[in-house]
C-alpha cells in the first residue's frame, strides 16, 4: 500500500470515528485499515486513545456548592442596592423605594458585581465639607481628591462644599453644594474586554448634580423620586430642589426623561420642571 | 419588567429546560438561576480545572463564568442551545485566568481526581497513573487544542457545538481537535521512550 493511501487515511481517523465520512470514503478508508497493518494499528491505537481521553477527563464534582455561592453573592448585590428609604422623600408622595427600584431597573444587570470588579473613577477635586460612605460602613468619612469611588455609595457634599469625578471613560460627574447622592453600579473588569458594565448610576436625594457624559457607548441613569434622566454621550444638569421639584437643563446632546406620568425627550438649551403635584415634565424659562 | 420573586419553586425550575430557565433567570428568578448553575456548574468547573489544572483556579473560574452568564442572559438567545453559549462564556474566562498566571508565573495546583470503582488495586493504581499522564499531556496541549480536546472530550460535545462554544467554524474544531490528538501521541510517546 502506498505512503499516499496511509496518509490519506490518517487524516480521516477522526472522521472515521466521527461517522462523518461519506459512505463511499468509509468504505475506502476501512479497506485500507484492512490491508495495511500499520494504520491498523494506527487505528487501533486512535480508539484506545480515545476511550483513554474520555476516562482521564471525565467530570469532577466541586468541593464547595459553587452555584450556591455564586448566588448567594447575586442575593447580597441584590439586598444591598435598593438602599433604605430615607424619611424626607417619603413626603413627595412617591416612596424612595420606588425611586431606588427604577433606578435598579434602568442599572438592570449591571448589578452583578463583586469584589472583583474595580468602578473606574476617581475624585479628582474634593473642596468644603465633602463625606462620604464607604460600602458597608455606618458612617461616612472626609473625602478627600485621589479616592477611588470604588468604595464608596453614599456621597454628601456640605455647604459650599463641591465634589467632582472622572469616571474611566474621561465622563465627569460634578455635584454641587448641598448635594446628597447615591451610586449604583459602574464597576467594570480591568481586564474584560467582554463588558458591558459602564457607568456609575446616580441617586439624587438632594442638590445639583452636573455630568459630562462622553461615552457613546455606556448610558448613565441618573434618578429622583420625580423620574429618572437616561443619558448617552451628553452634559446636562440636574437639581433636585427643595421646593419639591427637579430641574433639567441640557446643555449639549438629549436627555430622556421619564416620570410616573410619561417621558419626554429633552433637547440642548432647554429647562424642564418636573412638578411633584403633577409629576409631568414643563418647560420653563431659564433662570438667573 | 415583570421581575420575579426570588421564592419561586426551585422544584418547577429543576423541571424546566436550560433555555426556559435562562430567560426566567433573566425576568430576575433568582430560584431559577441558582437551578441553571446547579445543573452545570460540575461541568463548568470540569472544564475549568481541565483547561487550568488547578483547584483554586477552576472554582474561581467557575463562580466568575456564573456570574457572567447571569450578567449576560440578556445577550442569551433561547432559539439556540444553552450549553455552547455556557461554554463561550466559560471559555473566555479560563482565557483570563490563564493570561494572569501567566503575569503571575504562578504554576498550577495538582488537582485531586475522582478514584475508580473496585477492581483490583494494582490495576487500577496504574489506570490511575495512565489518566494522570494523559491529564499531563492534555496540559501541555496549547489553549487553543487543549480547548477542543476538553470540550469534546471531557464535556462530551459534538464538534459543532464545539465550534459555537468557541465562536470558530465546525472545519476549523476538527482541524484543531486532529492536530490536537496527533500531538497527544506524540506526548505521550515520548514518556513512554
Amino acid at each position: 500500500m502506498t505512503n499516499v493511501a496511509c496518509k490519506h487515511t490518517a487524516e480521516r481517523l477522526l472522521d472515521l470515528e466521527d461517522g462523518r465520512l461519506r459512505p463511499e470514503d468509509a468504505v475506502a478508508v476501512r479497506a485500507h485499515l484492512a490491508s495495511c497493518e500499520r494504520c491498523r494499528a494506527a487505528w487501533e491505537r486512535w480508539q484506545a486513545e480515545d476511550r483513554l481521553l474520555r476516562e482521564a477527563l471525565r467530570p469532577v464534582a466541586p468541593a464547595r456548592d459553587l452555584a450556591r455561592e455564586a448566588v448567594a453573592r447575586l442575593r447580597a448585590v441584590r439586598a444591598w442596592r435598593p438602599a433604605a428609604p430615607r424619611p424626607r422623600v417619603l413626603v413627595w408622595g412617591l416612596s424612595a423605594a420606588a425611586a431606588a427600584a427604577a433606578l435598579a431597573l434602568a442599572v438592570g444587570v449591571w448589578a452583578v458585581l463583586g469584589p472583583r470588579y474595580v468602578q473606574l473613577g476617581q475624585v479628582t477635586l474634593a473642596e468644603g465639607q465633602v463625606m462620604a460612605r464607604q460600602r458597608g460602613a455606618r458612617r461616612a468619612k472626609p473625602m478627600l481628591a485621589g479616592a477611588a469611588i470604588y468604595n464608596y455609595d453614599e456621597l454628601t457634599v456640605g455647604s459650599a462644599g463641591r465634589l467632582a469625578v472622572e469616571l474611566h471613560d474621561r465622563s465627569r460627574l460634578i455635584l454641587g453644594e448641598s448635594t446628597d447622592v447615591q451610586l449604583y453600579g459602574g464597576w467594570q473588569r480591568d481586564d474584560d474586554d467582554d463588558c458591558d458594565l459602564g457607568l456609575p448610576h446616580v441617586c439624587l436625594h438632594r442638590g445639583e448634580v452636573e455630568c459630562k457624559l462622553e461615552s457613546l457607548v455606556y448610558f448613565c441613569a441618573v434618578g429622583t423620586p420625580l423620574g429618572t434622566a437616561i443619558v448617552q454621550g451628553t452634559k446636562f444638569r440636574m437639581r433636585y430642589e427643595a421646593d419639591k421639584r427637579v430641574l433639567l437643563e441640557v446643555l449639549e446632546g438629549e436627555v430622556l426623561f421619564s416620570c410616573p406620568k410619561g417621558q419626554v425627550r429633552v433637547g440642548p438649551g432647554s429647562v424642564w420642571a418636573i412638578e411633584s403635584t403633577t409629576g409631568l415634565p414643563v418647560r420653563v424659562e431659564r433662570e438667573g | 419588567m415583570g421581575a420575579r420573586s426570588d421564592g419561586s419553586s426551585a422544584r418547577d425550575a429543576a423541571d424546566s429546560s436550560d433555555e426556559a430557565l435562562a430567560i426566567r433567570s433573566r425576568d430576575g428568578d433568582l430560584a431559577a438561576f441558582e437551578s441553571l448553575a446547579r445543573r452545570h456548574q460540575e461541568r463548568v468547573y470540569s472544564y475549568a480545572l481541565r483547561m487550568t489544572g488547578s483547584v483554586h483556579e477552576a472554582e474561581d473560574a467557575t463562580q466568575e463564568t456564573l456570574l457572567r452568564v447571569f450578567r449576560s442572559l440578556g445577550r442569551f438567545d433561547p432559539q439556540q442551545p444553552f450549553a455552547p453559549w455556557l461554554f463561550g462564556i466559560a471559555a473566555h474566562v479560563c482565557r483570563d485566568a490563564l493570561r494572569r498566571r501567566g503575569r503571575r508565573r504562578e504554576e498550577p495546583s495538582e488537582a485531586i481526581e475522582p478514584a475508580a470503582s473496585g477492581g483490583d488495586p494494582r490495576e487500577e493504581a496504574m489506570a490511575a497513573e495512565e489518566r494522570r499522564r494523559v491529564r499531563q499531556a492534555v496540559r501541555r496541549l496549547p489553549r487553543k487544542y487543549r480547548e477542543v480536546i476538553v470540550l469534546h472530550y471531557a464535556e462530551d460535545m459534538g464538534y459543532e457545538q464545539v465550534a459555537a462554544a468557541l465562536g470558530i467554524r465546525p472545519d476549523a474544531a476538527r482541524r484543531r481537535a486532529l492536530r490536537a490528538r496527533l500531538m497527544l501521541q506524540r506526548y505521550l510517546g515520548e514518556r513512554e521512550r
